[in-house]
């Protein structure tokens, strides 16, 4: 009998029977994860817009979702959700590539300020080109900008310091970037504000070595600040809705791209002992599905096919199915000042009426 | 006595009606109250007013604040026309409630006119998001009874814009005390003036936007009544944080004459 590696191998080393034979909801392309998250771990988010459902299933399912820059409590619940306050762990918006995330841990401790201005679009609509989609109506001022961007750095630095977990959704190699310092922007200057002038922005893919420089930056720089991270990098599913890239397809840049963060992110793994992947990419985009985890547009996910990555996320990483729960530490949802105030102005109200002239 | 005639176009004189009077009635929350008062103080001198204001019918403990339901008032403007006037002064205490005891975790914002934030070691809350929240309460709260009146009737119908805040953080203390300790909130203070104002200044422009949006005119408070900065001058101060007196209610009644009291309205058979 002849003997060979693969003789002793685990049933998911083989397609047969770990992709083409379970059913669909029973796939589960998760190799190696060792990481644990319990009740208390503070696991913060960022990263393209799949990162999104992780802080809400996670939130959902009553683990700590860490969230440094919630929005002042005055604010009701409804109005910061609308304000994007707490759609990722700081008010960021959405960090599509390697090189802005490397960039913000940059301004944050104060490594990087870039030229940029703020992007004006209308007399009292201004908006920070660094989160062009965060302030829903801009901001009123340049001042009022710059002021907030302060104090959104300040809560990014809290929350890298202080986070147990920081879960990265890589989502494009695609960017823009100035040509004055090397600044790169989430959107191209000119569809959500700003003005584009090809004397100053340059396209830019990012290649792999530049990819992994920079999270290796970004690693580096958060075990400087918080020793204990752990980080957890995914890669975004979602296609390109659009390439730049000279003569390309927008089908083969996508691939391009997502193959590049997947090497980049393998890469992290085997080089730091801190660094876990988790493959929401594949479980979406696997030929097992049959394309079911796409929407009519092939490109935004169904709601089925992010139940089935935050199953085996909450299986893997905390040995748990997600459940719809509240949070055990969640703040309280209105503001007990506020409706103590509203009790006492309406007293008030009702009382003018006894008021002695 | 002689008997005014108008000429026809046929050249026939005929007698003129009498000008119709032209009606205008308020209605409003806790602020209609200095109004309400104000029309007293006329009566009792015997004084006639042309103008009849109700205050929102609430029970409350057992008792009764307040003369007129909405449905009421609804049903009661539903029989003026187009020469007469319906004054609103619904709401408008929102801006107190942000703003009148000072929150434990202090805050600022910067508004459109340039005021900067008082304070510079406070969170800053962004502008729009706090426009946000008032956009949407009052479009949900006062916005839509202001859009069941200006649907009611055919009258010219006008929102008042409430009083100013008081500048005074002693006085709004010192009438305060007993609530604040009430509710637990005497160890926090007062807010600071300048931000009162900011959010007064917000509410007005928002309350402006629905108006316009819903084909409302806007009436601010008397200028008399307001300080160079804008705040409600000491002797319109009702003995409470947020209302103004009988005074400032006279004031009202003078700028509402002025507007559309001294008019004669149409003829009736015009």
């Amino acid at each position: 009998m002849s003997r060979h590696p693969y003789k002793s191998l685990p049933e998911k080393s083989f397609w047969r029977l770990a992709v083409a034979g379970p059913a669909m909801a029973d796939v589960d392309p998760v190799g190696v994860f060792d990481l644990t998250i319990d009740k208390h771990t503070k696991v913060a988010t960022a990263g393209s817009c799949f990162a999104q459902h992780i802080a809400r299933y996670l939130k959902n399912s009553g683990y700590c979702y860490y969230v440094a820059e919630p929005g002042h409590p005055i604010l009701p619940p409804g109005a910061r959700a609308r304000q994007n306050y707490g759609l990722f762990s700081a008010r960021y918006g959405n960090i599509y590539t390697a090189r802005q995330l490397w960039q913000l841990f940059q301004r944050a401790y104060g490594k990087f300020d870039p030229s940029e201005d703020a992007w004006q679009k209308e007399p009292e609509v201004f908006v920070d080109p660094f989160r062009p989609t965060t302030q829903p109506g801009g901001y009123i001022s340049r001042e009022e900008m710059v002021v907030d961007r302060e104090q959104h750095l300040a809560a990014v630095r809290k929350m890298l310091e202080s986070l147990d977990v920081f879960v990265f959704t890589l989502g494009l190699t695609e960017c823009w970037r100035s040509r004055a310092d090397g600044a790169v922007f989430p959107v191209c200057p000119g569809v959500e504000g700003g003005t584009f002038d090809a004397d100053r922005y340059e396209f830019y893919n990012q290649p792999v070595e530049d990819v992994i420089a920079d999270l290796t930056a970004f690693r580096n720089g958060l075990a400087e600040v918080n020793p204990d991270a752990q980080i957890i990098f995914t890669v975004s599913p979602v296609p390109l809705v659009a390439t730049a890239e000279p003569g390309a397809h927008v089908l083969s840049a996508t691939t391009y791209s997502k193959s590049v963060l997947r090497v980049a992110a393998e890469t992290m793994v085997q080089r730091f002992p801190n660094v876990h992947y988790f493959p929401s990419y594949e479980i979406i985009t696997g030929a097992f599905n049959r394309g079911h985890y796409y929407a009519a547009d092939l490109r935004n996910v169904v709601e089925d096919g992010v139940a089935h990555v935050m199953r085996l996320f909450m299986a893997h990483a905390a040995g748990s199915a997600p459940e719809p729960a509240a949070a055990p530490e969640s703040a309280p949802e209105e503001d007990e000042h506020l409706a103590a105030a509203e009790r006492l102005i309406e007293v008030e109200c009702d009382e003018i009426a006894l008021d002695r002239d | 006595m002689r008997t005014a005639t108008k000429s026809t176009s046929s050249g026939r004189s005929v007698p003129a009606s009498k000008p119709k009077q032209r009606r205008i009635v308020l209605f409003g929350d806790s602020h209609s109250d200095a109004v309400q008062r104000a029309i007293q103080k006329r009566q009792g001198k015997g004084k006639p007013v042309r103008i009849a204001a109700h205050r929102l019918l609430k029970e409350k403990n057992g008792g009764q604040i307040g003369d007129m339901s909405f449905d009421a008032f609804l049903t009661t403007i539903r029989s003026l026309d187009e020469y007469d006037v319906v004054l609103s002064m619904i709401g408008g205490n929102q801006h107190a409630v942000f703003s009148t005891i000072q929150h434990p975790q202090r805050f600022d914002f910067f508004d459109p006119e340039g005021q900067q934030p008082a304070a510079s070691d406070v969170e800053k809350i962004p502008y729009r998001a706090l426009e946000d929240v008032f956009a949407n309460g009052l479009r949900k709260g006062d916005g839509r009874s202001l859009e069941a009146i200006r649907s009611a009737t055919r009258a010219q119908v006008v929102h008042i814009i409430p009083p100013p805040p008081k500048k005074d953080n002693a006085f709004i203390e010192q009438h305060h005390e007993t609530l604040f300790a009430k509710e637990g909130l005497a160890s926090r203070g007062v807010s600071s003036p300048e931000l009162r104002l900011k959010f007064w200044k917000l509410q007005t422009r928002i309350l402006e936007s629905i108006c316009s949006e819903i084909g409302m005119d806007v009436m601010l408070p008397p200028r008399v009544t307001m300080d160079k900065a804008g705040f409600l001058k000491p002797e319109f101060y009702a003995q409470d944080a947020t209302h103004a007196n009988w005074l400032y209610g006279e004031r009202l009644l003078k700028e509402i004459e002025s507007r559309y009291g001294a008019r004669p309205a149409e003829p009736a058979n015009a």
